[in-house]
């Protein structure tokens, strides 16, 4: 039996060339896994990417996933560079042992370190993709947490003046339900005073009725003097006569023994006269005296009644200057009222029209909310090119890729630092914003 | 110590409340009514601490002179005091200024210890 070298055996066996292939073998097997763990991550992102769950999308667990991820590229990074580390070294010794053995061998190592090569540039430009993502995804981040804030202090803001509004309001009708009670008693007083109105009118219905029963007194008391005159005309009638009589009684004296006859006529007639006369007197004198007497009773009865009418008129008076106070009361309770009711009313309106204002800033923060949707619209789509040039070997990576969605975040950040601008500020604040240029939709 | 405008057309009222007033330390300045009160603002008097402002009185009311002062743009704390008159109660009287911005009110008659604690405390 033939003895051979350690050596001599190795190569007569084909040690080395066994050895190269099974280090190739390896090196395949490390790119598999490595591959494997690049799509697994892949499919993960879009996964998560594409679904239709905002939940999902911004689930807490992204910046956790997108480090794994990133890790995960780094270790198969750092597996191939390893590889190929030793691929550096190891190819010329094994081309040395594949002396003699087919050149297929040596041009499959050759293309192997060239698609590992495109391997790495390709997870090279992935990581930095997704990297990208991670910057990404780390400013929306705040960004929303942002939005959210700005939502509860919203509310919150809007809820406040809801409330404070709701206490003015409140205040403003206890006021007024406590000057309706205040303008009831008023009232009531004003209704009770104008009864003297009603009993002013009786009153001077009464006294017109009363001065028109005086007039008529009068005019009997008139007439019943003027039917004196008559008695007057007959009594001077009878002192004419009876001085007549009395010259022919004179004459009648002095022919008296002659004629006698005619003096006992003359003495006649005076005697009539004297009669006639002391009718009259009596008549006059009973006339006088009823008039005398109708006159002293209607002076008792207008005593008496006037004493009345001076109470009457003295109550009327005082409840009519009442009146007056009571009306002059009201209108300066309806004068305080209106300011007040006015007053209160341009609080109320102010308040309201912030609370306009604010409910106007909410619908910025929906204006927010939907830049964020739309930019995470554009960054999905770019990510799907991006994933199916990662999940398609035969595509090359676009380094502009990287750039469009660097691109995008910079729109993203402009856009969104216009409502920056905003927020705190009024409703007034941002209508005025909008002459300076700034893209802020209002109601 | 405050420097306070007091308003009211009553003048033994007004030397009441004022000797209470200056007994306690603060200085006062009178007005016999809202528009008295205006020409003191008119003035560039403006310095005062506290207005204490009856709400009935001729030419101007306390109602009136408080509109005022706000469209003139003084914010001053003011203390409203009424008795009650022209058919009006004070309750009616003080509840109106206080809603036209009066931080407090003091039915008359008031005794000094009441009218120093609402205004110390309308001045801190």
């Amino acid at each position: 039996m033939a003895i051979f070298s350690k050596k001599q055996l190795q190569n007569w066996l084909g040690f080395a060339e066994i050895q190269a292939q099974i280090k190739a073998d390896c090196a395949r097997e490390q790119e598999r896994q490595a591959r494997l763990i690049q799509q697994k991550c892949v499919e993960e992102l879009i996964s998560a990417l594409t679904s239709e769950q905002t939940g999902d999308i911004w689930s807490d667990s992204w910046p956790e996933l997108l480090k794994q991820v990133s890790k995960h590229i780094t270790q198969t990074h750092q597996s191939i560079k390893k590889f190929e580390s030793k691929q550096s070294i190891s190819p010329e010794p094994v081309a040395k042992n594949l002396v003699g053995l087919p050149a297929s061998s040596t041009e499959q190592n050759n293309e192997l370190i060239l698609e590992n090569q495109q391997l790495k540039d390709r997870l090279v430009l992935s990581h930095q993709i997704f990297k990208s993502v991670q910057d990404v995804l780390a400013e929306f981040n705040p960004k929303l947490q942002e939005v959210i804030a700005d939502t509860e202090s919203g509310a919150v803001g809007v809820l406040t003046m809801i409330s404070d509004v709701d206490q003015s309001a409140d205040k403003l009708v206890q006021y007024l339900d406590m000057s309706f009670g205040e303008g009831q008693n008023m009232n009531a007083n004003i209704e009770a005073d104008s009864e003297a109105i009603t009993s002013l009118g009786g009153f001077l219905g009464e006294m017109v009725k009363k001065l028109h029963d005086d007039l008529n007194s009068f005019e009997g008391v008139a007439q019943s003097i003027e039917a004196l005159k008559d008695q007057v005309a007959v009594v001077d009638n009878i002192s004419r006569q009876t001085t007549l009589l009395s010259f022919n009684a004179t004459i009648e004296a002095a022919r008296a023994g002659i004629h006698g006859k005619g003096f006992a006529i003359v003495a006649a007639e005076v005697r009539k006269l004297a009669s006639m006369s002391s009718e009259a007197s009596h008549k006059i004198g009973d006339s006088i005296s009823q008039n005398h007497k109708y006159i002293q009773n209607y002076l008792l009865s207008f005593r008496a009644s006037s004493e009345h009418d001076a109470e009457k008129v003295t109550e009327l008076s005082e409840k009519a200057s009442k009146l007056a106070e009571n009306y002059e009361a009201q209108r300066t309770f309806y004068k305080i009222l209106l300011e007040v009711v006015q007053s209160s009313n341009k609080e109320l309106s102010r308040k309201i029209q912030n609370v306009y204002g604010q409910v106007q800033f909410q619908d910025i923060v929906r204006q927010r909310v939907e830049r964020i949707q739309n930019a995470i619209s554009a960054k999905q789509m770019i990510l799907a090119d991006v994933a199916q040039r990662l999940t398609d070997v035969g595509q090359q990576m676009e380094p502009n890729e990287l750039n469009a969605l660097k691109e995008e975040l910079d729109r993203y950040l402009e856009e969104d630092s216009r409502h920056n601008a905003f927020i705190g500020n009024s409703a007034l604040d941002v209508a005025q914003g909008q002459s300076e240029g700034m893209k802020i939709d209002l109601f | 110590m405050a420097n306070i405008l007091l308003v009211d057309d009553d003048p033994q009222f007004q030397l009441m409340t004022k000797t209470m007033l200056i007994k306690a330390g603060h200085t006062v300045t009178q007005a016999s009514s809202g528009a008295e009160a205006l020409d003191v603002f008119k003035g560039n008097r403006t310095n005062f601490d506290l207005i204490i402002s009856d709400v009935m009185m001729p030419d101007m009311d306390g109602v009136d002179l408080l509109g005022r002062l706000k469209a003139m743009g003084i914010n001053l704390p003011v203390l409203a005091i009424s008795g009650g008159v022209k058919n009006l109660s004070a309750g009616f009287n003080l509840s109106s200024m206080t809603m036209l911005g009066a931080l407090d009110t003091l039915a008359k008659p008031f005794s000094k210890t009441e009218l120093l604690t609402k205004v110390e405390a309308l001045i801190k």
